[in-house]
């Protein structure tokens, strides 16, 4: 084979090779065009703050006899004890209160024989109150009780007074009792009570 | 009045004032922030959570410790080492287990510069945070938690994870001892390393290009072609010649 056999062969392969390609690709029907638009997207992080304060606490009740009911937190601990939402919380929150068991050695009451209120009146609910959000965010294991729920973004501090009265049972045995109580705010919103 | 009557009124003052400031209540007061709540990761690989722990309000230091709370795909979840630092509370030497300490720091004008080294409080490092409803700076102490993501965890997949920080403050010994919690909730999605993007038929056709039958792609039928047409040439320069 001549060399103007190769020749001609090669100029066959790039015909067939450029019907491939423009067979592949589209070839431009129309004129560039003279704008064109995009779009991507901007975004922007707010921090959500959420700061408590306590005070008022712990919780203290004097020495008492058994029997005795609705008995007052001391007006140094507990009478009330206050929460409050502070003015850098930017977001909505649910607070919530959770306690533990009255315990003393061998012995113990339960938390629903302590009693709270946003006011000073006996008439308020037992820590076991019917009206409680699911425990899921804030891992409780006892019943709890929500008492904020707050749309705390106008850079005001937001504070709940929360009474306290307990009732010691009848035959519980004499000592001195203690349990822990746990305030738990969520950034969520969750229709209250 | 004489004199002496004066001294004694100011000195009368300045007691009162003291007794006054002395008798200030205990205020506990945790404060945080959250800036992510999803991350974007991929399979075997490590993700650090954060979160900020503040203590604005109160007058007592906040004892944080932290633990897992919620962690459906177990995964593995690294805190911070629990430290066992001893404290002088009140004249008595206490051993408090946490992951971190927040010291009562007031809001500041101006992020302080340099910022102080010597007092305990600062021993970890700080961070000056901007709330949009105040103004100035927050002092905060930054925690982060390790996730190490399963090597088979299929992309797509999200993971969910709450971790809980509870505050203690001690001093006080009263019938109810009150802490505070505050969950935090991630969520982790897993997604290749590398972007990739491209076009498949409609649901039901088999995957391909060009509409050969095969499912061979437009370029593979292309090279095929001139890689025959080459062989071809070839041959028919290098064939042995037929001498008559």
């Amino acid at each position: 084979m001549n060399s103007g056999r190769i020749t001609i062969g090669f100029i066959i392969i790039g015909v067939i090779a450029a019907a491939l390609f423009f067979g592949m690709a589209k070839m431009p029907t129309a004129y560039a065009a003279t704008n064109s638009n995009g779009s991507t997207t901007a975004q922007v992080v707010i921090n959500g703050f959420v700061s408590i304060t306590l005070s008022g606490v712990p919780i203290y009740f004097s020495a008492m006899d058994p029997g005795i009911g609705n008995t007052a937190a001391n007006a140094t601990g507990g009478f009330p004890m206050t929460v409050t939402v502070d003015s850098t919380t930017n977001v909505d929150v649910n607070v919530y209160m959770n306690g533990s068991t009255f315990v003393k050695s061998a012995d113990n009451f339960p938390v629903e024989n302590m009693k709270y209120n946003v006011s000073n009146s006996t008439s308020g609910r037992a820590w076991n109150a019917t009206c409680f959000a699911t425990t899921a965010p804030c891992n409780y294991t006892n019943a709890v009780i929500q008492i904020f729920n707050e749309t705390a973004r106008l850079g005001t501090a937001r504070a709940t007074s929360i009474y306290n009265w307990i009732s010691v049972p009848l035959t519980q045995a004499p000592g001195t009792y203690g349990n822990a109580v746990k305030v738990c705010a969520v950034q969520t919103t969750i229709s209250g009570c | 009045m004489n004199k002496l009557n004066v001294i004694v009124c100011f000195l009368m003052i300045l007691s009162f004032s003291s007794v006054a400031m002395c008798a200030e209540g205990p205020a506990y007061s945790l404060g945080t922030m959250q800036p992510i709540k999803t991350y974007i990761s991929s399979p075997g690989k490590n993700v650090t959570l954060t979160f900020y722990i503040f203590n604005a309000y109160g007058n007592r230091i906040s004892h944080i410790t932290l633990y897992v709370s919620d962690n459906p795909d177990n995964l593995e979840v690294i805190l911070p080492p629990l430290q066992h630092n001893r404290y002088n509370i009140s004249g008595i030497s206490t051993v408090i287990d946490e992951q971190l300490y927040v010291c009562n720091m007031s809001i500041v004008e101006v992020k302080p510069d340099p910022v102080p080294t010597d007092n305990f409080c600062y021993k970890e490092p700080t961070y000056y945070l901007k709330s949009t409803n105040v103004s100035g700076f927050i002092p905060a102490k930054r925690v982060e938690v390790m996730v190490k993501m399963p090597e088979d965890a299929k992309l797509g997949t999200q993971y969910a994870l709450t971790i809980m920080a509870n505050a203690n403050w001690y001093g006080e010994m009263g019938t109810s001892q009150v802490s505070q919690a505050r969950p935090f909730t991630y969520n982790i999605a897993m997604v290749s390393e590398n972007y990739s993007e491209t076009l498949l038929p409609p649901e039901g056709e088999t995957e391909g290009g060009g509409g050969w039958s095969l499912g061979l792609s437009n370029e593979t039928v292309f090279g095929i072609v001139i890689a025959v047409l080459v062989i071809v040439i070839l041959f028919q320069q290098f064939r042995p010649k037929k001498h008559r």
